[in-house]
This record gives structure tokens, sequence and C-alpha cells, in this order.
């Protein structure tokens, strides 16, 4: 059995750390730092079953969702773009995406941070599509957001009754923002894991969980892995019984069952 | 009946805000500032039940953890260190305890007050042991993590099967960052407290409650002492539970039964 060389983590982390954050890395002046170096971008980054694209979206989520300190969403921001991993615009659709799943205040801090970034870089704004160009009909309105639902959800979508439903998942969340086309169904799917995460709901987590598989955007070794990456962002206590939930959705998608026993 | 006097309780609380930050107190201009002073330091910090270093180890996680201003974190961080309760190194280990329980960048706020502190009160900055400096086996690494695991947790680890065991709480939380000895178990208990607390997930809550006093770090009074504390950190809805798991799991570990769930 060869031997792990601690030099060569080291020296393995401080590269993945520049490159992966767009910016020299520095030799560490205290052991929390050198934990960055020598755990977070020498061994989770390392880690082969998701690609740096969805690590990233994973870290740029959770460090806007968590509130972390802004130079920390910077870096992720940074690299993501100067590694050609997330563009300019696919940024901009995750800030509106990450103000769904964990409130506008949130995407504010990303769309923040990704102009500090975008500056910085000297990169030239990136137009995007308004939301709606035509004049629209509020019926079909509903009834796209209830087609994008199961589409997204692979579930019924919920009747327009009540205002959280009418005027919010189908009128906004999934009638005009879910079929956005510059970010595509799989990223849109980190981010929204992440929110569900964040709040801590298990309803929305099962459900999200057993979505994400079901609709093929995920196999059930991503979610696991998606777990690790997503508790070296929010901390390993909050996510002790997520790999749960994804192995008891995984047995649901697999038996072409819903997520709960309450819809069969 | 004796009758307890509001200038004795101010004064107290004046000269307790002044020692445990290290800085004099300030006049209070508001209620809410007056009550730091008459109950959080002459109060709570009063208390006899949980000496002042496992004070200033929740204090300091939940000021990292909890949402709060970079002020309240580096006046805990100067008291700490001025009266010796917490060593520059030991809190060192704090910031990457903190980390684990709470997310990295948990940690970057803690390890950033202590450097503002450091360079206030012109210390010199110490050495810290890398995480590993010998070469290691990547199943031995993983035997190790177990071991520790047992070691803190009183009962068997997970195996490296899923990632979230074997990339993370195996290889690095209990492999690497627990048996790191310059911070004693029991200090390493309150952070982590305070870390399953804050994440307000039943399961972590109850394991690390029940592992707190099954391995001897802490009794039945700490621990409801500890409830107390926490909740003027993080307020006494996402407490209110507590009390009553500590109750259920000090009834198993004083009659020496094994870890078993509260339903």
């Amino acid at each position: 059995m060869p031997m792990l060389d601690p030099a060569e983590r080291s020296a393995r982390g401080l590269a993945n750390q520049a490159k992966l954050t767009g910016q020299p890395a520095s030799e560490p002046a205290t052991l929390y730092e050198s934990t960055w170096r020598d755990y977070v971008f020498a061994e989770v980054w390392e880690r082969p079953l998701l690609e740096r694209r969805v690590k990233f979206l994973i870290a740029i989520s959770s460090a806007a969702a968590h509130q972390l300190p802004s130079d920390i969403l910077d870096d992720y921001v940074r690299g993501a773009m100067t590694t050609g991993e997330l563009s300019l615009g696919e940024l901009r659709e995750a800030s509106l995406h990450l103000a769904v799943y964990s409130g506008w205040g949130r995407g504010a801090e990303l769309d923040r941070s990704i102009t500090r970034i975008a500056r910085e870089l000297g990169l030239p704004q990136a137009e995007f599509e308004p939301l709606r160009t035509r004049p629209w009909d509020r019926e079909q309105r509903l009834k796209d957001g209830d087609a994008e639902f199961r589409r997204v959800m692979v579930q019924p979508a919920p009747s327009a009754q009540r205002p959280y439903h009418e005027g919010g998942v189908l009128n906004f969340v999934f009638a005009e923002m879910w079929p956005r086309p510059k970010l595509d169904q799989r990223a849109r799917r980190w981010i929204t894991l992440v929110g569900v995460c964040e709040a801590g709901v298990p309803v929305p987590i099962a459900s999200h969980f057993h979505a994400a598989m079901a609709t093929g955007n995920c196999s059930p070794d991503e979610m696991y892995e998606f777990v690790l990456q997503y508790a070296v962002h929010a901390g390993w206590p909050r996510c002790s019984v997520l790999s749960t939930t994804v192995r008891e959705m995984a047995e649901r998608v697999a038996a072409g069952r819903p997520w709960s026993d309450i819809l069969e | 009946m004796t009758l307890f006097d509001p200038k004795e309780r101010t004064d107290r609380g004046i000269a307790t805000q002044t020692e445990l930050t290290g800085r004099p107190a300030p006049e209070p201009k508001s209620v809410y500032q007056a009550s730091w002073r008459d109950y959080i330091f002459s109060e709570i910090w009063n208390r006899p039940g949980l000496e002042r270093r496992a004070r200033f180890l929740i204090a300091i996680g939940s000021g990292a953890m909890c949402d709060c201003s970079e002020q309240i974190l580096d006046d805990y961080i100067r008291g700490a260190l001025k009266t010796t309760e917490l060593s520059l190194a030991e809190l060192r280990e704090c910031s990457l305890h903190a980390a684990v329980y709470s997310g990295w960048g948990r940690g970057d706020k803690l390890d950033k007050s202590i450097d503002r502190i450091e360079k206030e009160l012109g210390l010199e900055p110490c050495d810290f042991a890398p995480l590993r400096a010998e070469p290691w086996d990547k199943e031995q690494r993983w035997k190790d993590g177990q071991d520790e695991f047992r070691h803190v947790m009183t009962f068997p680890g997970p195996t490296p099967e899923i990632p979230y065991h074997e990339g993370g709480i195996l290889n690095f939380v209990f492999a690497e960052m627990w048996p790191r000895r310059i911070l004693d178990q029991r200090s390493r208990r309150w952070i982590t407290l305070v870390g399953v607390c804050e994440a307000g997930v039943d399961a972590p809550i109850q394991t690390h409650i029940y592992a707190a006093m099954a391995s001897g770090n802490c009794n039945r009074q700490e621990m409801l002492e500890f409830v107390l504390q926490y909740a003027t950190h993080a307020g006494w809805p996402k407490v209110s539970a507590l009390s009553h798991i500590v109750n259920f799991m000090a009834d198993k570990v004083e009659n020496g039964l094994p870890y078993g769930p509260m339903k």
C-alpha cells in the first residue's frame, strides 16, 4: 500500500486553492487557514465524482445562503469565472435562483459579489433576458407554471388556490424562473438543494431530493457526494441525516414511487 | 427575607463586564445595553454551575456560529486572553473546531477576530502543529477516525461507505481534528454542543448531549447550565426543548444505559 505524503497534500492544496479562487494562495498563518489548503482544497475539491462546475454551484450557493463572509463568496465567484466553469450570464441566473430558494436578500449578496468580481476582472456586462417580453394571459401563466412544475418536480403541481402557490410557486418560480434557458436544469438543481437544506424543513428536502434523482438530473451517488460537499460549507451537524434521506428517496425513485405515501 | 440591591447588581455587572471583555465597561445608553451589564454579565456569568473557561467557550462558539456582531466576538476573545482562561493556541484550535461544526466560513469569523485581538494586545503569533506531519495509509486514517469517534461519542463510529462519513466524519473530523490535544476534549465539547444546537437537527443534538455526559466530559447540572447560557446567545425559542433532552440523556448515562433516541 503506497503511503500518502503530507508535502504532496499541501502542494496540491496550494495549487488548487490558487486555481479555484483565481488568485495567488499565500502560505497559511494559522491552523484554520492551513485546513483550507490541506483539507478543503487538497482533498474535498479533488474528489472525483462531481465535476468542478457542480462543486462551484454548491460552494457559491452555500456561501450566499449561509451568509458567509463576502470574501469567501468572492473567491468562489472569481474562481468559477477564471476557470470558465460558470459564465457571467449563468452566475446572474444563479442569483435569481438563489433569491427564490433562500430569500431575495441572499440573492442580493450573490449578485453584488458577481458585480465586484466582474469589475475586478474587467468583464463587460452580461445581457439578460427580461422575465417576460410579450403580453400574457393570467390563466396561461398559471398553466405554464403547472407544466414546468411537473417537468422539474416529477409530481402533480399544486392548484392555484392559496397565495403561496398561485402568486409564488406557479406564477413566478415555475412559470418564469425555472424555464429560463441560460442556466440548465442540472445546474439549477444544486442551488435548489442548497436552498432547501439551508431552510432545514424536512418536506421540501425530501421532495427535492426525490425530484433531483427522478428527473435524471443527478444519480444517487452524486447526491451522496453532494451531502459531503455541502457539509464542508454548512457544518456536519446540519447534514447528519441527509444521507439517510438520499437513500430513502433513491429507493423510492428506483421503485417508481413518489416522494411521499400521501401522493400514492 | 433578604432583599437584593440593584446598585450592587449594577456594580457587579460593571466589574464583571470590564474583566470579561478586557476593556472598561461603557455606560449603557439604552435598556438593551443595560441588560448586558445587569443581566448577562452581572447574573449569567456569575452563576456557579460552570467555570469561566467553559462559559468563554460557549460564548465564543456562539459568537462565531450564531449571527452576532464582530464587536461582541472580539470582546469575548479579548476577555478570554486577558483573563488567561484560553490561550492563543487554544483559540486557534477553536476556529477549526467551529469550522467543522458550523461550516468552514464560520471558522473564518472567529479566526479573523483572533487576528484582530492578537494585534491589539501585541501578542506574538503562535505556531501550530500541521494536520499531519508523517506519511499515512488511507485505511489507517479511517481506522484512526473510527477509534477517535468511539472515544468521543462513546459508541461505534460509521464505516467509510458514503462520502459524508468516509471523506468527512472519519477522514477529517475524527481522524485529524478531534485528536489534536492542544485543546482538550471537554473544551471541544462546548463548541460542538453550540454547533449542533445551532444546526437545529434533532439526531445530532441528542447523540452529542448523550456523548458529552457519557464521556465524563460534563455532568447533568453542567449541561443544564449550558442550556441557559446558550439561550442568552441563541435566543430562548431555539433552546426550548434542550433541557428536556439533557434530562432524558442524563437518566440514561447515570443508569449506565447505552445511547437511545428520545422519541
